[in-house]
């Protein structure tokens, strides 16, 4: 079942295009990553998809039913959070909480305290008071507080330390794990890699792909890296078929090869010498996204 | 109180709405307590009878009730006072429909709770009609509780009925606040455009007794809807059925725009049709020489709001000059009258040398250098400190002007400099608008006195401005700075007056700022006074002092 889908999606500020024939489908009980730079359309998507902005053409679903017209419908089942947030200053952090759940008409407090302890939130203090950090997880804890069964995250984890967003993983986990639907916008790749199942890449206001997370890094090279305790010969290295590029570094005796395919030949040739160190940096989705951007800007 | 959209609007404007409302209360007593001077005076009677009556139409005083206390507490109250009280709150109430959370970016969020958009504006609709009742209720509650022993002889239907005229008053400008806000998504485009309808419609309504070009426009004007016929005589007039009809237009067109609009985008879209609005745009070439400085940049800012307040300040001035004519026909009569009026029932608007009234420099002066132009000139610059400072403060703005290699007394002073030469750039208007009324409409003003009385409503200004901006270096806060001086800016002026009548607190009066701009002598009556200077030293001390605190002082906390 679809949670999400558009066909053909546009919306222009005035002449200025913010999304551009967007066909998306989100499945149910996935997390789908939306990437792309600044500027790409993601928060212009996400605004489309929750009617703050009308569509110039195209149209698009969510649990089946139409953004626009039953857009009340489906925020009673969405948890939302703006890429560029804002809150009532002059509330308390609980106030506001518990004003958006009357709007929800529904009771979560126990949830409320318990996603506050996770995220070592203090809510009683103004919000005016709070650092951008606690601002940020007011706003997850909004989102997530009534268990909605989608959420639809502007770049959530921005302002978050390490630790809170270690927390917010898990809390996506569990979503998952219930059968919930996420999408979100980031342009953070490792952040995206780590959480998602799918990504779609978004470029000059178009959605330019979409697949797996697995299937991104398959479709990416490997770097290995190999310290030799002797000067070795990097045009062996180099004339290996499965080695792309040879880097020599650190006055010879590292290499640094870019290699697509197996490692097993270069593994093997290296084995010939004394080797001090090898690591390897594989398949990552940041190659990937960065071909994606410099492929497309080539062109 | 966190219950719905509608609890948390009464919820966020209750402490306003108490304000106002005690504000109208106290005026409406103090007002009616002198109504037993006016009840017993024959000879105010015979002169008004002397009087053609269009002549102090314009003073909202009919001369053929005015000695009844429906007459009075009309002309008194229900003419000018109430409707500014009434109208400020509500205008501030239609900017706040949606157009203030669009700003804040709070709307969002509030949208992404299952409500629908014509939920969330008819449920603040709700609430603003409500709270907006408030400030005629209190002036009706003092209306039945003085109406026995000040002897107004009021009928309570008449009571009921001029209340209900003024809060529907409101109700329209709140409405057309509100259509804006909701088209534009912009609460100062949306205060704007209510209080540059409600200016000249006041004025129309006011002087089209005495010209008579005016009268197909003030058919057209709310006021005119409202005050035609004295609701407290004849309860409830056809006026008011157009009062509500046109407030209702302007919930539905509320609702209409506001349902089909993109939100926080800068544009102001219509289905189908797009119009792109001008800051959208790249800035234009010409105007990027404003960007300089901070000072130039504070010009920038301001621009579109300082031509709006000035031609305010200037269609005043130029009524009460096209005005001047019809009034100068019978002069002596009209002194008579004023001469017979007690003291007190002018103190109110600022006159404390009544005959001077009856004199072109004296009227002339009566409204655009007394009442409207004193509070239009400090409103300019209590909120231009406001807008340009505190907000940049909160809204967190200021911390990258900061990171810029820029002292922040540098800072301040460039906006404290950029704000008085928008005094100023008013100023110069006024003077223009002076030369030109004079010229027109022979009033014999000398143009020393018209340049004189500029400089002192810009110094006025100026004064005040420089009082928030010193106490917003202490208090770090624009709201608390835009209140104390709002307060303070009221009580001086009372004292100014008051302090003419009242013995004891007579020698206080050399310390109100209103007394040196004021003095006795009408403003258009003299020149650039010595007096002026202590204004001048009172806005520098103030910016100065600003300067000195803020380089000590956290900053965005
Ligand atoms: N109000 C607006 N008026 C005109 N153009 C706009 C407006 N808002 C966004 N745009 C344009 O639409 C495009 C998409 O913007 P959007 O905010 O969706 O990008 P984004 O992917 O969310 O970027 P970021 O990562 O910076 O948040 C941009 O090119 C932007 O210039
Ligand atoms: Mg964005």
């Amino acid at each position: 079942m679809m949670v999400i889908e558009t066909s053909g999606l546009t919306k222009f500020y005035g002449t200025a295009p913010g999304i551009i024939d967007l066909d998306l489908e989100v499945r149910e009980g996935e997390i789908f990553g939306l990437l792309g730079p600044n500027g790409a359309g993601k928060s212009t998507t996400i605004r489309t998809l929750l009617n703050f902005l009308l569509p110039t053409r195209g149209s698009g679903t969510i649990f089946g039913l139409d953004i626009h017209k039953e857009t009340v419908a489906i925020k009673r089942r969405t948890g939302y959070l703006p890429g560029d947030l804002a809150l009532y200053d002059r509330m308390t952090g609980r106030e506001f909480l518990l004003y958006f759940a009357n709007l929800r008409k529904i009771d979560t407090r126990t949830r409320v305290r318990e996603l506050a302890d996770r995220f070592d939130l203090d809510l009683d203090r103004p919000i005016k008071a709070y650092s951008s950090g606690n601002r940020q997880k007011v706003g997850l804890v909004n989102a997530f507080m009534h268990d909605p069964e989608l959420l639809i995250l502007d770049e959530p984890t921005g302002g978050l330390d390490p630790l809170m967003q270690q927390e917010f993983q898990d809390l996506l986990n569990e979503v998952r794990d219930d059968g919930r639907t996420v999408f979100l916008s980031s342009h953070i790749l490792p952040e995206v890699e780590r959480i998602a199942d799918r990504v779609g890449i978004v470029r000059d206001q178009r959605l330019v792909t979409v697949d797996s997370v697995e299937a991104f890094k398959d479709l990416g090279r490997a770097t290995v890296t190999i310290r030799f305790a002797s000067i070795p010969d990097p045009s062996a290295f180099a004339s290996l078929e499965s080695v792309l590029e040879v880097d020599v570094r650190n006055g010879g005796d590292t290499l640094v090869l870019s290699i697509e395919g197996t490692v097993d030949a270069v593994l093997k040739m290296a084995a010939a010498q004394e080797v001090l160190s090898i690591s390897t940096r594989a398949n990552e989705l940041e190659d990937v996204f960065l071909s994606y951007y410099t492929d497309a800007d080539a062109s | 109180m966190l219950h719905n959209v509608f609890a948390k609007a009464i919820r966020d404007n209750l402490r306003s709405a108490i304000a106002w409302m005690t504000g109208a209360g106290v005026l409406t007593a103090w007002l009616i307590s002198m109504y037993p001077y006016i009840r017993g005076s024959e000879e105010i009677k015979e002169l008004l009878e002397q009087l053609p009556p269009e002549m102090i139409a314009t003073f909202g005083v009919d001369p053929a009730t005015f000695l009844t206390g429906a007459g009075y507490v009309s002309g008194q109250m229900y003419s000018f006072i109430g409707p500014i009280i009434m109208i400020g709150f509500a205008v501030a109430l239609g900017a706040a429909l949606t157009a203030t959370e669009e700003r804040d970016g709070t709307l969002d969020m509030l949208l992404s709770a299952p409500i629908s958009r014509r939920r969330i504006v008819v449920s603040r609709i709700a609430a603003g009609a409500l709270l907006s009742a408030l400030v005629p209720g209190a002036m009706a509650v003092v209306l039945l509780i003085g109406n026995g022993p000040f002897g107004l002889q009021l009928s309570i239907q008449g009571i009921l009925a001029v209340n209900v005229g003024l809060w529907l008053l409101g109700l329209v400008f709140a409405g057309l606040a509100g259509a804006a806000g909701a088209f534009t998504g912009r609460p100062g485009v949306a205060r704007g455009v209510a209080f540059s309808a409600a200016v000249p419609a006041w004025l129309v309504t006011t002087f089209a007794p005495v010209l008579e070009w005016l009268d197909v426009a003030s058919r057209m004007s709310p006021f005119t809807w409202y005050m035609e016929k004295n609701p407290l005589l004849d309860l409830w007039s056809t006026g008011l059925a157009w009062l509500v009809m046109s407030s209702v237009t302007l919930g539905v067109a509320t609702l209409w725009v506001f349902a089909r609009r993109d939100i926080a985008t800068e544009l102001t879209v219509l289905p189908q049709t797009r119009i792109t609005t001008k800051r959208s745009r790249h800035v234009k070439p010409r105007s990027v020489y404003l960007l300089r400085s901070v000072a130039t940049k504070t010009v920038w800012d301001r621009r579109r709001t300082t031509v709006l307040w000035a031609a305010g300040i200037s269609s005043v001035l130029l009524a009460s000059f096209s005005a001047w004519p019809a009034l100068a026909a019978n002069p002596d009569a009209l002194a008579a009258v004023i001469g017979a009026m007690p003291p007190e029932m002018f103190i109110i608007f600022g006159t404390t040398d009544p005959a001077a009234m009856a004199t072109p420099a004296g009227f002339i002066s009566s409204d655009a250098y007394l009442s409207t132009g004193p509070l239009v000139m400090i409103i300019f610059c209590v909120s231009g400190v406001s807008a340009l400072v505190a907000k940049e403060e909160r809204s967190g703005t200021l911390d990258i002007l900061l990171s810029n290699p820029i002292r922040r007394s540098a800072v301040l002073g460039g906006k404290a400099v950029g704000l008085a030469f928008l005094a100023g750039v008013i100023a110069v208007i006024l003077t223009v608008v002076g030369f030109v009324g004079n010229a027109v409409w022979n009033a014999g003003l000398e143009p020393m006195h018209i340049i004189g009385a500029n400089v002192g409503l810009m110094l006025l200004g100026i004064f005040f401005g420089g009082m928030s901006l010193a106490l917003w270096s202490f208090l770090g806060s624009g709201g608390a700075a835009v209140g104390i001086t709002s307060v303070v800016a009221i009580v001086t002026f009372f004292l100014n007056g008051l302090a003419t009548l009242v013995d004891p607190i007579a020698p206080l009066r050399v310390l109100s700022p209103f007394f040196w701009y004021l003095g006795d002598t009408a403003a258009l009556a003299k020149g650039i006074e010595p007096a002026y200077l202590l204004l001048l030293l009172g806005g520098v001390l103030g910016t100065a002092v600003a300067v000195w605190r803020v380089e000590k002082r956290d900053l965005g906390t």
